[in-house]
């Protein structure tokens, strides 16, 4: 679905500095696959991510989305189509002036018909709890159901694949659940591949693959049980590992029968109690 | 003396079909020196709420005042309250609007009329305080930071403002794990060495737990319970209702209980959870094998 090969991105500061953000990545993301990228502040997620839709382009390296090279300006259309993209501060990614509209403004553009139209948005709002606001202005709601608005008009696009830049770091626990749900749902019943920034090793835990990235380079990239259980070169980076995690590998230590790469509640009362 | 919030109520919007009631008849009262955090689901107000707090948003029904001042009246000093009562707001990007990251920062601190060395002093500070470096980022547009880079400089722009009450609003949304931490560590020592005020909205359940004594939980625009961190943590069920939850380890102690173990449910920490699931073990162990010792 996406491959980057040697990607290099510079920034041009307003100063006149030159600032490598990326710094030679290579990766393949096939068709259908759930990644999620972590890694500190300023390492180069968002970055990168900007590559996958066009938004950005390589300073040097190639990327190609679905074997068309990004750097094909006359095809930036059809990368758009084939990439959505949430980005890290929903207020970016407002256009309308009622949810509703603002959700069918991707659809529109891609030409799709007004009922299908109408279909695509309902389901859109329904799968981020929003139908009840569809008549609000978009500006003007809260944090987190901005950020559902965000995530709705990237559903209604039915991209190939989605990019996500930490879609959920503004909702309430629940809201995260559904988000995620949905996520996973669209991954595993409708094969839409996705990538997801986040800050939550909780969710990283969620994907396929995790890939770790350190100062614009990928540093890490394996299953989460794989990654999770290095927690000393997690939190070099860092990063961190699930508090369940941490506690299994402290519980480990002092001769409990788990093992330490235990990821969520459920495995954990399991080791400790059977069934 | 402190906040006092007396009935509030607000609505976005009043008077259109579009009309929004954020507030219903919220009151409460935070003294000099707390720690308070605010929970509550997407939309239930609590960025209005804590609006008020500083007179962003002015009381339209029922009242808020701060050490005696009353924020409803007519003739109230917006400026005093201001330097009084510091605001992180939920979005960074609406409170980062100068050129550079040094003169976002400096522009607090240059309004309370300080020196150049004293502001320049206390941007140097700030900046360090939140766990950037000064040098690298000091002539940089706030625009070209990362996302959790720009969130620093917007928290960095109220410490150097120095507050009698610092609110955060979603302080850590966005930041690593690590700068997390630290963040949280360095506004835990303000609270302890400055003996300031402290109001922290988040949704993460983990770090209230940590932080707080005292957790305000927001429903649709109400006060749904106000008490001990513990106590609130150990209505699960009743969170769950209303989209919140409890942190992990909790939820771990909570299921082993369920099947017989004997924890304490209010567990927050690794630590506490390493010790409460040992003593109950080794209880487990003592039972069934003591008839052999
Ligand atoms: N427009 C820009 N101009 C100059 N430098 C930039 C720009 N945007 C980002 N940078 C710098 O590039 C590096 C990578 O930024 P990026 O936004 O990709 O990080 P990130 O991993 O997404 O971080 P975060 O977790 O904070 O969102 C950082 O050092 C940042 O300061
Ligand atoms: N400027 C505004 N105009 C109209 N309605 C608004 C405005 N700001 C917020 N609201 C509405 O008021 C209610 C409370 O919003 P508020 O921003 O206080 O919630 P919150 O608890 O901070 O939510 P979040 O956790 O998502 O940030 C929401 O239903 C929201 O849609
Ligand atoms: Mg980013
Ligand atoms: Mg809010």
């Amino acid at each position: 679905m996406i491959r980057v090969e040697g990607l290099t991105h510079v920034y041009q500061t307003r100063q006149g500095q030159e600032l490598k953000a990326v710094d030679g990545v290579d990766l393949n993301i096939a068709p259908g696959e759930f990644v999620a990228i972590i890694g500190h502040n300023g390492s180069g997620k968002s970055t990168l991510a900007k590559h996958f839709n066009a938004l950005l382009t390589p300073t040097s390296g190639r990327v190609w989305v679905a074997g068309i090279s990004t750097s094909d300006a006359g095809r930036l259309w059809e990368i758009r189509q084939k990439v959505g993209m949430v980005f890290q501060n929903p207020d970016n990614q407002i256009v309308a002036t009622t949810v509703e509209e603002d959700a069918a403004f991707g659809p529109e553009n891609l030409g799709v018909a007004p009922a299908e139209i109408r279909r695509r948005v309902d389901e859109a709002l329904q799968a981020v709890g929003m139908e009840e606001y569809a008549r609000h202005a978009p500006h003007l709601l809260s944090g987190g159901q901005k950020q559902r608005v965000a995530i709705a008009g990237v559903l209604a696009m039915r991209p190939a694949c989605i990019v996500l830049d930490e879609p959920t770091a503004m909702l309430d626990p629940v809201g995260r659940e559904e988000v995620l749900g949905t996520i996973k749902r669209l991954n595993r019943d409708e094969g839409i591949t996705v990538v997801l920034i986040t800050h939550f090793m909780e969710e990283a835990v969620e994907a396929g693959r995790v890939i770790v990235m350190e100062n614009g380079r990928i540093v890490m990239d394996g299953k989460p049980k794989e990654v999770f259980s290095q927690v000393r070169r997690l939190k070099e980076l860092h990063l961190d590992v699930p508090p369940i995690t941490e506690l299994a590998q402290s519980l480990a230590r002092e001769g409990v029968p788990v093992t330490p790469d235990t990821l969520t509640v459920e495995e954990m009362v399991q080791q400790l109690l059977g069934n | 003396m402190a906040i006092v919030v007396k009935n509030l109520t607000y609505t976005y919007m009043k008077g259109t079909p579009l009309a929004a009631t954020a507030l219903h008849d919220v009151s409460f009262t935070i003294e000099d020196g707390e720690f308070v955090g605010i929970i509550g689901q997407t939309g239930s107000g609590k960025s209005t709420l804590i609006q008020h707090l500083n007179a962003l948003i002015r009381p339209e029904l029922g009242r808020v005042s701060v050490d005696g001042v009353d924020l409803g009246a007519r003739k109230v000093n917006l400026r005093a309250i201001r330097e009084k009562v510091g605001l992180v707001f939920q979005f960074p990007e609406h409170q980062v609007f100068e050129e550079t990251v040094a003169a976002d920062t400096a522009f607090g601190p240059r309004n309370l009329g300080l020196s150049d060395a004293a502001v320049a002093r206390r941007v140097k500070d700030a900046i360090a305080a939140v766990g950037l470096d000064y040098e690298a980022v000091k002539g940089r547009s706030p625009y070209e930071l990362s996302g959790g880079q720009l969130r620093l400089i917007a928290i960095a722009g109220v410490l150097a403002m120095q507050p009698r009450v610092l609110i955060l609003d979603e302080p850590t949304a966005g930041l690593d794990p690590r700068g997390r931490d630290e963040l949280l560590e360095k506004i835990r020592q303000m609270y302890e060495e400055l003996g300031i005020t402290v109001i922290l909205v988040s949704h993460n359940m983990e770090e209230v737990a940590r932080m707080v004594k005292r957790l305000i939980v927001m429903h649709r625009g109400r006060i749904a319970l106000d008490g001990p961190v513990r106590e609130i943590f150990r209505q699960a069920e009743l969170l769950r209702e209303i989209g919140l939850a409890t942190p992990q380890l909790t939820q771990l102690a909570r299921r082993l209980r369920e099947k017989g173990l004997k924890v304490d449910e209010t567990v927050f920490t690794v630590e506490e959870a390493r010790v409460e699931i040992l003593a109950a073990l080794g209880q487990n162990q003592a039972r069934r094998f003591g008839n052999l010792g």
